[in-house]
C-alpha cells in the first residue's frame, strides 16, 4: 500500500491514478499530521509514502522528520514545486529521493519499483 | 516625497551657512563702510590743506613783491625819461625789455614817472615770479591811469579801458580804501580770462604811498593750480568739487581741469552757473552724515573764498565699501564650497535611496518567487498528471470513457487559469508598467493578484492566511500596483516576524478591510510578538530594520517606502496594538462607488 499526501486534491488523484495504472493499492492523506495519524493506526499496512514538501497543515519535511524516527523503515519519496530543497538535502534527512514538480511520473515509479520490490524481496 | 528627512535636513544646513554668510558679510560690510568713510575724511583733509598752503604761499610771494616795490619806489630817484603817447586818447607802449607799459592822459605826472621807474628796476623780480609758476600768465601793477604788466604782450593785442579795470575789475577796485580799509592781501572771485587762459584767479595787494592809493600789484593765477589739488585724488567714489562763493561748479574730482582755451568761454559761462548740490549745512556738524539723501563733507578754504565739498550718494558709499569686501569673499567661496558638497551628499543619498527603493522591490520579488513557482508548479503538476494519464491510456490500449476524458481535459483548462491569474499579478512587476499611474479601482482586486503571489511563502512558513472583507467593493483612487507592494511588504514583513521570532501557537496573519467612513481602514495583522511601543514612530524611518543584520536582503527601507506610497495616496499608514495584536493600518480616502447610468 502507497500513502500519497498532497493537500491539492488533484494532484493526490493523478498520483493515486498512475499508481493503480502501474497495480499498487493507495490511500490518500490531505496533511503531513493526517499522514502521520494513518500510519500509526496501522504501521504495517504501508510500504512507502509519497509527500509534498508545501502543505498548509503540517508539511512533508515534518513528516519525513516523524517518519523518519518512528518509522524508520518505510522508505518516503517528496515531491516539491519549490526550489528550497536539493535532492541531496532530502535523501540526508532520510528521504529516498525528491521530484520536482511538474514530474515525469516515470521517474517516481522508477524509485517506488526499486524500493517496493526490495522490500517485497526481503 | 519619501526622502523629506534628508531633504530637510540638507536644507536647514545651507540655510545656516546662508544666515552666517550674510551676518558674517554684514559685519565686515558696516566695517568696510566705516573705513572707506575714514579715508575719505582724510582725503579730504588733505585736499583742504594743500589749497590752503598754496593760498598763503602765493601771498606770502604777494608780500615780498610789495615789500620790494615800496623799497624801489623809495630809493629810486625820479627819472627823467621821455614817454611818448599816441592816438587821440594818448596811449603809451613801452618796449619788450622793460615789460608792456600802458599809459592814458596827457603827459605823465612825476609820480607816475617814478612809479614806472620802480617798477622797471622791480621787472626781474616779476620776471622771477612769472617763470617759477607755470600757471601766472601775468604779473602786473594797476594804478587809476596807466598799467604796467609782464610778460611783454604787443600794442596791438593789448586791451586797456581806464574804466573797466580801476571801477569793474575785483583787483582793482578793492584795493579802494572804502572796500579794503586793512589793506589786505586778496584773491578775487574766479573769473573767465578776456585772453583766452581759461578759469583764473588774481591775488592783489593795495600800493599805498604815504596813505595814498596808487595801485594794486597783481598775479594772475590760472584756476588748474587749486583744481590741481583736488584733481590729483584718488577718492574712492563719489565726487570732490570746489565750489564759488554762489555754489557754482569750478572743478571736480572726477575731471580735468575747466578748458583754457577761448573757443570754451561760453561752455565754462554756462558752467559756473550755481549748480544742483544738497543745501550746505551749518558747519560744526559731524562730517559725512547723511543730507539730503547723500553723504556730504564741505569746507570752506579760508584765504580764496572758496568751498571743498564732497558728496556722495548713499547706495555708493555702501555698494562700493561691498567690492572692497575681502574675508566675506573667502568666506562666501567656502560656503559656496560647502554648499556644493551638501546637496552632491544629498543626491548620492537620493540615488541611494532611489537604488535601494529599486532593490526593495526586487527583493519582495524574491521573497515571493519560491512561493510563486510552487503556485507556478502545482497547477503545471495537476495538468502535466492529467495529460499524461490520458496519453498512457490511449498508448496502453486501455478503454477511455469520453466523460473521464472530459474530465481531465477540463481540470487541466482551469488548472491553466489559475496560472493566468499569478502571471497576470507578476506583469506589474514589470519594469514596462507605468506604477505611478492613478485609477480608479477596487481595492478586493488588489487582493485578488496579490494573494497568490504571497500564499507560497506562508504555506512554505506554515502561516495561514486569513482575509476578511466585510463589502463587496470598495472604490479607491491610485495606483493598484503600489497598493499591491504595499501588502506584500507589510504581509512580507508580518512573515519575518513570525519565522524569526515566534516559535510556539498557530502562526497566522490576517488581512481585513473595513469602511470607516470617509476612508478604508486595511489591517495587516499577524501572530506575532508585534514591536515595542518607543518604536512605532521610527519603524517607519529610512533604513530603519528590525530585522537580524545578518540576513543580507534587509535593506530597512520597506515600511518608509510604504509609507511614502500611502501618502501620496493622501492616506495614512501606522502601527498599533489593540488587544496586544500586532497590526499595521493603512487608511485610504473611500470614493463614493460608480454611479449607475440610468
Amino acid at each position: 500500500m502507497i500513502l500519497v499526501v498532497d493537500d491539492e486534491i488533484l494532484i493526490r488523484d493523478i498520483v493515486c491514478e498512475e499508481l493503480r495504472l502501474a497495480g499498487y493499492k493507495t490511500l490518500e492523506a490531505g496533511s503531513g499530521r493526517q499522514a502521520l495519524k494513518m500510519i500509526e493506526t496501522n504501521p504495517t499496512a504501508f510500504h512507502f509514502v509519497i509527500s509534498d514538501v508545501v502543505m498548509a497543515d503540517g508539511n512533508g519535511i515534518e513528516l519525513l522528520e516523524n517518519m523518519h524516527r518512528l518509522f524508520p523503515d518505510i522508505p518516503i519519496l517528496l515531491m516539491s514545486g519549490f526550489a528550497e530543497l536539493t535532492v541531496e538535502q532530502s535523501i540526508e534527512k532520510g528521504a529516498v529521493g525528491l521530484v520536482k514538480k511538474p514530474f515525469e511520473f516515470r521517474e517516481i515509479l522508477k524509485i517506488i519499483k526499486t524500493y517496493v520490490h526490495e522490500r517485497k524481496v526481503s | 516625497m519619501r526622502i523629506l528627512e534628508g531633504r530637510k535636513r540638507a536644507s536647514l544646513t545651507i540655510l545656516s551657512i546662508v544666515i552666517f554668510c550674510l551676518l558674517f558679510m554684514v559685519v565686515e560690510w558696516s566695517y568696510t563702510v566705516a573705513k572707506s568713510g575714514e579715508k575719505i575724511r582724510s582725503s579730504f583733509a588733505t585736499a583742504h590743506r594743500d589749497l590752503e598752503n598754496k593760498a598763503t604761499g602765493f601771498e606770502s610771494t604777494m608780500t615780498m613783491l610789495k615789500t620790494s616795490l615800496d623799497i624801489a619806489h623809495r630809493l629810486t630817484p625820479l627819472p627823467n625819461f621821455h614817454i611818448p603817447t599816441y592816438g587821440p586818447n594818448k596811449y603809451a607802449y613801452a618796449e619788450p625789455e622793460i615789460g608792456s607799459f600802458t599809459y592814458v592822459g596827457a603827459a605823465p605826472s612825476p609820480q607816475t614817472r617814478l612809479l614806472l621807474a620802480s617798477l622797471i628796476h622791480l621787472l626781474p623780480m616779476l620776471k622771477f615770479v612769472k617763470e617759477s609758476h607755470a600757471d601766472v600768465p601775468w604779473v602786473y601793477f594797476t594804478s587809476s591811469n596807466f598799467i604796467y604788466l609782464y610778460p611783454y604782450v604787443a600794442p596791438k593785442d593789448f586791451f586797456f579801458d581806464v574804466h573797466q579795470l580801476t571801477e569793474v575789475k575785483e583787483f582793482y577796485r578793492l584795493g579802494k580804501k572804502e572796500f579794503n580799509p586793512l589793506r589786505a592781501t586778496f584773491w578775487t572771485s574766479p573769473y573767465i580770462d578776456l585772453a583766452g587762459q581759461g578759469l583764473m584767479m588774481t591775488l592783489a595787494t593795495p600800493f599805498d604811498i604815504r596813505n595814498q592809493y596808487l595801485g594794486t600789484i597783481a598775479i594772475d593765477f590760472k584756476f588748474d593750480v587749486f583744481a590741481q589739488s583736488i584733481g590729483q585724488l584718488k577718492m574712492q567714489h563719489g565726487d570732490l568739487l570746489l565750489l564759488g562763493k554762489n555754489q557754482e561748479l569750478l572743478s571736480e574730482n572726477n575731471f580735468q581741469t575747466k578748458s583754457h582755451t577761448i573757443e570754451n568761454q561760453k561752455l565754462i559761462k554756462a558752467e559756473l552757473t550755481p549748480i544742483e548740490i544738497a543745501q550746505l549745512r551749518e558747519p560744526g556738524k559731524k562730517d559725512l552724515s547723511l543730507l539730503d539723501g547723500q553723504y556730504v563733507i564741505w569746507k570752506k578754504v579760508p584765504h580764496l573764498d572758496l568751498t571743498l565739498y564732497f558728496r556722495t550718494s548713499m547706495w555708493q558709499h555702501w555698494t562700493s565699501a561691498f567690492y572692497d569686501l575681502k574675508a566675506s569673499g573667502y568666506v562666501f567661496l567656502f560656503a559656496l564650497f560647502l554648499i556644493v558638497g551638501v546637496i552632491l551628499v544629498e543626491r548620492s543619498e537620493n540615488a541611494r535611496i532611489k537604488i535601494s527603493e529599486e532593490t526593495n522591490r526586487l527583493v519582495a520579488l524574491g521573497e515571493m518567487c519560491g512561493g510563486i513557482a510552487h503556485e507556478i508548479n502545482n497547477p503545471l503538476a495537476i495538468i502535466k498528471g492529467n495529460l499524461s494519464l490520458v496519453m498512457k491510456k490511449i498508448e496502453l490500449d486501455q478503454e477511455i470513457k469520453p466523460q473521464d476524458l472530459l474530465h481531465r481535459l477540463r481540470l487541466s483548462d482551469q488548472t491553466v487559469d489559475r496560472i493566468k491569474d499569478i502571471v497576470q499579478g507578476l506583469r506589474f512587476f514589470s519594469k514596462d508598467y507605468d506604477r505611478s499611474r492613478h485609477e480608479e479601482f477596487d481595492l478586493k482586486e488588489v487582493f485578488e493578484m496579490t494573494i497568490p503571489l504571497i500564499r507560497g511563502r506562508l504555506q512554505k512558513e506554515n502561516i495561514e492566511i486569513e482575509v476578511e472583507l466585510a463589502q463587496s467593493e470598495y472604490r479607491v483612487l491610485g495606483s493598484r500596483v503600489e497598493i499591491s507592494q504595499v501588502l506584500i511588504n507589510l504581509v512580507n514583513n508580518a512573515t519575518d516576524a513570525i519565522t524569526e521570532h515566534q516559535s510556539t501557537g498557530r502562526r497566522w496573519i490576517r488581512l481585513r478591510v473595513d469602511v470607516r467612513h470617509p476612508s478604508i481602514r486595511i489591517e495587516v495583522q499577524d501572530s506575532g510578538l508585534g514591536i515595542s511601543d518607543q518604536l512605532t514612530q521610527t519603524v517607519f524611518q529610512p533604513f530603519y530594520s528590525t530585522k537580524s543584520r545578518k540576513r543580507k536582503d534587509r535593506f530597512g527601507l520597506g515600511l518608509s517606502i510604504c509609507k511614502g506610497i500611502i501618502e501620496a495616496h493622501q492616506g495614512r499608514i501606522y502601527y498599533e496594538k489593540p488587544d496586544q495584536v500586532s497590526t499595521f493600518v493603512i487608511e485610504l480616502p473611500l470614493l463614493a462607488p460608480p454611479q449607475t447610468v440610468a
